[in-house]
């Protein structure tokens, strides 16, 4: 098995690196001693049943979560659990998308694609320009001014997607970003979100219990009671890829 | 059923927050429910009780002829349950009474004989010189002074039978025996009013003395008049003043039978208890005003803080039906939930509102009886509450399908039935016809109904009760229109950008809540204020009626009965604490044409600066201008207005006045005066303060220019006063005889009118309810936000907010909230202080023209709304720092 060690000996750079990561929930081992690292641009699928620690994991390497034992590092940079440090790293380095897609009720679909350059003091003509940017990339561009409640269950998701990728973070992290959605809907919605991660080379961990959004991955991760059981070694991963199978988002960038 | 009994309770239990919260509103709303109820109960026992206090006698039976026997009436009496005391008296003409040694004797006068008993036991008697004993004769002060006779000399008092002499045990204080003198009547004045000759003396030594008249000798109006005064046991009738005022005429008649024919009953308390009567009334509309509004901001608040927890409800009841729960289960699960935490707020609520009733003070201990009577409203109180807030919004949600429950609709629904059809103006416009009926027809003044009992006319309660719903309505009506304006208008000009820009955003992308929370900051505000401004201007007027009567912080009268020399008193009356003395002269003898009137001679610069002046006693506004025009004029003369329209007086009139020479001759000194001003109303007297002019003008008629009387301002409070009256009292010299009153004596003296009520007792209650729901609304609109965004400030600090700027977001919307609230209920307060003060006019002398809106009570209100806030906002950081994102954004 391929460490992130050895990975990091061989000068490999990672958008992501977790090293020993155990949490605990009083007696429950959500997580136990986890070693994950993601490549830069990659994107991986972390499954696994109800309970396994995905979503521990995932709020774990995005900062909102704090393991009780190892560390992670997001873009090189070791997460330091002090509320400006996280703030800066939200601000930077990590973009989410939620399950139950996290908008703003009271804030239009542009407004919540600004929130993160908002609250980073980015200047109004800026923000707009992005805003407007992203929306046109995920196919929102008329609806700009809707608010969440005017958007499908897509289109709300779309916008996240956008927001997630506004202020051109190392990695996005969703969190059952189809859940909510019908089968369609959902692939589309991961097809943008790959594409929108590939094309700016972002990396991408998606949480899923959905064998083909997974399959839309590089590499699948599979989790059990709080371990890693498959997926960790890269090279592994690589082989145990299944031949033939093609991405719906063929025109991607970024590496394999 | 047990099933869904057992599952209501455990939702109960499993969310403490929810219970406890919802729980503690109720608490508050049935509190002061219940502390408004007990209070208005204690009170009107209180009135009746303070009605009663100053009348001495409760029946005198009077002989319908002069053969009864007092003593043999008395005996029996006193063997009556109920009687506590029962002691004849004599009342006889006396054809003169003159000085021992004959030198001197005045015009017929009249005797009263009685007993020790009755000395005793009724305050009629009293001596500011020597004391009643069996051998000795007490005389009025004026007698003695104009026999120039004092105690331990001898007078000669001759009667149609005979005359005898007696040794003078005694002065009699004449103030303290004129009821006696005026049977019939219980009022005191409080005035030092000149008493004709009268002696009183021991029945004993009367019957054997030859002045004694023999019954049916004698013939005359009232020569003989044979008394039986009794005081009954008062704890035996009613508290309520109707239902005492029956058994005491039931009891007088009684009474009256055991000696038909012979006795006729007068029934002192008749008077007093109709009094109580329309008090009682003017109690209630006082505590209604009060009270009902602060118990429609309780239940508001209480619904409002059912609301911090609506989408848990709508989620759970979701669930329940999602899961295939009946809508009959549904509602059978938040009847019981309902019921449990009803009975939890309604204990809660009944011991709070039992204990802040008795802390209040003024009213005595609440009775068991009042508090048995105070539980079921409690309870009926706390369960309407409770199916209002708890259950009527259950009952709504299932009328929504299980999706729709799911799907959060924030756009807001339809306007409600009331704002399509006006509910709130038409309350208004109602609130406007009772107001003017009720100017038309002379104001908030009791009025007799068909010749019953005194009462007050339906529609004076219903111009208040609409002008209430109606702002109520109103106020929720504007803001939910408004609130948006002006929070893009407050943004604007307060130059907010970034976060602060989204926070106003996002409050009017939530009208509702906003709306809500602002509405019932609002009328908080305003029920408080109004409770505030009220109870200032109650205790202001109160003050103002006990200073109009004074005149000032503290009067002295002195009596040319008095051996001492008056000029002696001045210097005595500097004691520490006084700032300013005045002294004027009072001729009550004076002529204006062929009537007997009072002339008051003032010194203008002391009098300005020492008696109470507002400018609504003077005619024209002002009492500067009109005092001014006093000292510029040497011969003006200020007239009240009832001289004035009673003579047809007009400015600049001549007024000629007889002033009696002093030192006892004949003849008259007349003055020419020349009318300056007219007066609404003049310190120092409620009756006879009709003719003032400047006190050089007196000179003529007076042979020094003394004073009779002596204003006092000191720089004490009402409660210190006391302690000047007493150190004047002890100064003052020996044999030298002065009446020393002061605000709180006169106070005392007022204190069978509404005035004794402890206004500032229910004001306290509701002040401080006032306070709590002001901190309950900022805190219920607080944790309404972060219970409702609790995920969204979540979000956002994944999305890179710092807690900093989540919590900025927050403290903006609490401000906004706060502030627009405030100054709404301000103006809402402003307006319902005025219609209560209004209601005064039917309480004080004066009545009120404006209400005292700034006060530290106001301050103190705006104030801890202010800190309230601060304090909500200091807990909800504390909550939002401590809130663990990962698992916030995992709930469901």
């Amino acid at each position: 098995m391929t460490t992130t060690q050895e990975l990091n000996q061989g000068g490999e750079q990672f958008a992501i690196e977790a090293t020993e990561v155990s949490r605990n929930f009083g007696r429950f081992q959500a997580l136990q001693n986890i070693d994950l690292a993601v490549r830069k641009g990659e994107q991986v699928a972390i499954m696994g049943p109800s309970g396994c620690g995905k979503t521990t994991l995932l709020n774990i390497l995005g900062g909102i979560d704090r393991p009780d034992s190892g560390q992670v590092r997001v873009a090189g940079e070791k997460i330091v659990y002090r509320d400006k440090d996280l703030t800066r790293l939200h601000r930077t380095a990590v973009g989410f998308v939620f399950q139950g897609y996290g908008l703003i009720p009271s804030l239009t679909a542009a407004e919540n694609v600004q929130f993160t350059l908002l609250a980073g003091g980015v200047d109004v003509e800026t923000r707009q320009v992005r805003a407007l940017n992203l929306l046109g990339a995920v196919g929102l561009e008329d609806c700009a001014a809707r608010y969440p409640e005017e958007l499908s269950g897509g289109q709300r998701q779309r916008v996240a997607v956008a927001r997630s990728l506004a202020h051109s973070p190392a990695v996005v992290l969703a969190d059952e970003p189809t859940g909510n959605l019908d089968r369609d809907t959902g692939m589309q919605v991961m097809g943008v979100l790959s594409r929108a991660c590939g094309d700016r080379g972002a990396s991408l961990v998606v949480v899923t219990h959905d064998d083909e959004v997974a399959a839309l991955m590089q590499r699948i991760v599979h989790m059990k009671d709080g371990r890693v059981v498959v997926g960790n070694d890269l090279q592994l991963a690589e082989r145990l890829r299944p031949a033939g199978r093609v991405s719906p988002t063929p025109n991607r960038g970024g590496s394999r | 059923m047990s099933g869904t009994l057992f599952y209501a309770l455990r939702a109960a239990l499993r969310d403490p927050r929810r219970s406890l919260s919802v729980t503690a509103a109720l608490a508050l709303a049935v509190g002061l429910t219940l502390s408004t109820v007990l209070y208005v109960a204690a009170s009107s026992r209180s009135l009746t009780e303070a009605a009663l206090r100053p009348v001495p006698v409760d029946l005198v039976a009077h002989g319908t002829t002069d053969r009864m026997n007092p003593d043999t009436v008395a005996a029996d009496y006193r063997s009556q349950p109920g009687v506590k005391v029962a002691e004849p008296l004599v009342a006889a003409d006396v054809t003169s009474i003159a000085r021992g040694d004959g030198t001197k004797s005045t015009a017929a006068g009249r005797l009263y004989a009685t007993t020790e008993a009755f000395v005793r036991d009724f305050p009629f008697v009293t001596t500011i010189d020597g004391a009643f004993d069996n051998k000795g004769v007490l005389i009025t002060a004026s007698t003695a002074s104009q026999l120039g006779v004092t105690t331990g000399d001898a007078v000669v008092l001759t009667s149609a039978s005979g005359k005898a002499s007696f040794p003078v045990a005694g002065i009699l204080d004449s103030a303290a025996a004129e009821p006696l003198f005026s049977s019939g009547d219980p009022n005191f004045e409080g005035e030092f009013a000149v008493v004709p000759d009268v002696v009183v003396m021991p029945l004993a030594l009367y019957l054997q003395s030859p002045v004694a008249l023999v019954p049916g000798t004698v013939q005359g109006k009232t020569p003989l008049d044979p008394q039986v005064y009794v005081q009954i046991d008062r704890t035996q009738f009613s508290s309520a003043p109707a239902t005492a005022q029956k058994d005491v005429r039931n009891f007088a008649f009684g009474l009256e039978r055991r000696f038909t024919g012979q006795v006729k009953i007068t029934n002192n308390d008749e008077q007093a208890l109709n009094r109580a009567k329309s008090d009682v009334l003017g109690a209630d509309v006082i505590f209604i005003f009060l009270g009902i509004p602060g118990v429609a901001v309780a239940g508001f608040l209480a619904f409002g803080a059912t609301q911090v927890f609506h989408e848990d409800s709508r989620r759970e009841i979701a669930l329940l039906r999602a899961r295939g729960a009946a809508p009959r289960q549904v509602m059978a699960v938040a009847a019981f939930n309902a019921t449990f935490i009803g009975l939890l707020g309604s204990a809660a609520g009944f011991l709070l509102g039992w204990g802040v009733a008795s802390a209040a003070g003024g009213v005595g201990a609440v009775g068991v009886s009042e508090v048995a009577g105070g539980a079921p409203i409690a309870l009926a109180a706390g369960l309407l509450l409770t199916a209002l807030a708890l259950v009527l919004p259950v009952v709504l949600s299932l009328r929504h399908e299980i999706t729709a429950e799911r799907r959060r609709i924030i756009r807001s629904a339809a306007a409600p039935v009331w704002q399509r059809y006006w509910v709130d103006i038409l309350a208004l416009g109602l609130a406007g016809l009772f107001f003017f009926v009720t100017y038309l027809t002379g104001g908030f003044k009791p009025a007799n109904a068909e010749g019953q009992s005194i009462s007050l006319a339906f529609y004076v309660f219903l111009g208040p009760l609409f002008l209430w719903l109606g702002l109520t309505l109103l106020v929720q009506r504007l803001l939910g229109r408004l609130l948006p304006r002006v929070l893009l208008g407050s943004g604007r000009v307060l130059r907010l950008r970034g976060f602060g820009a989204a926070a106003t955003h996002d409050l009017i992308r939530r009208p509702a809540v906003a709306t809500t929370t602002t509405t019932v900051m609002a009328l908080i505000v305003g029920f408080a204020l109004s409770v505030i401004a009220f109870t200032t201007t109650y205790q202001r007027e109160r003050t103002r009626d006990s200073q109009y009567v004074v005149g000032s912080d503290i009067r002295v009268t002195l009596s040319s009965a008095g051996s001492g020399p008056a000029d002696a008193i001045e210097p005595v009356l500097l004691q520490t604490g006084v700032t300013s003395v005045s002294g004027f002269m009072r001729e009550t003898n004076a002529l204006i044409g062929a009537q007997r009137q009072t002339v008051y001679g003032i010194d203008v610069p002391s009098f300005r600066q020492t008696a109470f002046l507002p400018d609504s006693f003077f005619a024209n506004a002002s009492a500067s201008a009109t005092l001014d025009a006093l000292a510029n004029t040497p011969n003006g003369v200020l007239v009240s207005r009832d001289e004035v329209a009673k003579f047809n007086i007009l400015m600049g009139d001549s007024l000629i006045v007889r002033l009696p020479v002093a030192g006892g001759g004949a003849g008259y000194t007349e003055l020419n005066l020349q009318v300056v001003g007219t007066v609404n109303y003049f310190p120092t007297s409620s009756q006879d303060s009709d003719f003032i002019v400047n006190r050089a003008a007196m000179a003529p008629a007076r042979p020094t220019l003394l004073s009779d009387v002596y204003l006092l301002k000191t720089s004490f409070d009402a409660g210190r006063l006391a302690q000047v009256s007493d150190a004047i009292r002890r100064a003052i010299p020996a044999r030298a005889v002065a009446r020393v009153e002061d605000l709180g004596t006169a106070t005392k003296l007022d204190s069978s009118s509404l005035t004794s009520l402890n206004v500032n007792g229910l004001g306290a209650i509701e002040r401080w309810y006032g306070y709590a729901f002001a901190a309950g609304a900022i805190l219920i609109f607080v944790f309404t936000l972060m219970a409702q965004r609790r995920k969204e400030y979540s979000t956002m600090r994944a999305l890179g907010a710092s807690l900093g700027q989540v919590r900025r977001m927050l403290a903006i919307q609490a401000a906004a909230v706060t502030a627009i609230g405030m100054v709404v209920g301000v103006v809402v307060g402003m307006v319902m202080a005025y219609v209560l003060v209004k209601l005064l006019a039917i309480i004080f002398i004066i009545p009120a023209s404006t209400a005292v809106f700034v006060s530290g009570g106001t301050w103190l209100l705006l104030g801890g709304a202010a800190l309230g806030g601060v304090a909500a906002m200091a807990v909800a950081s504390l909550v939002l720092g401590r809130s663990q994102i990962a698992s916030v954004l995992r709930e469901e």
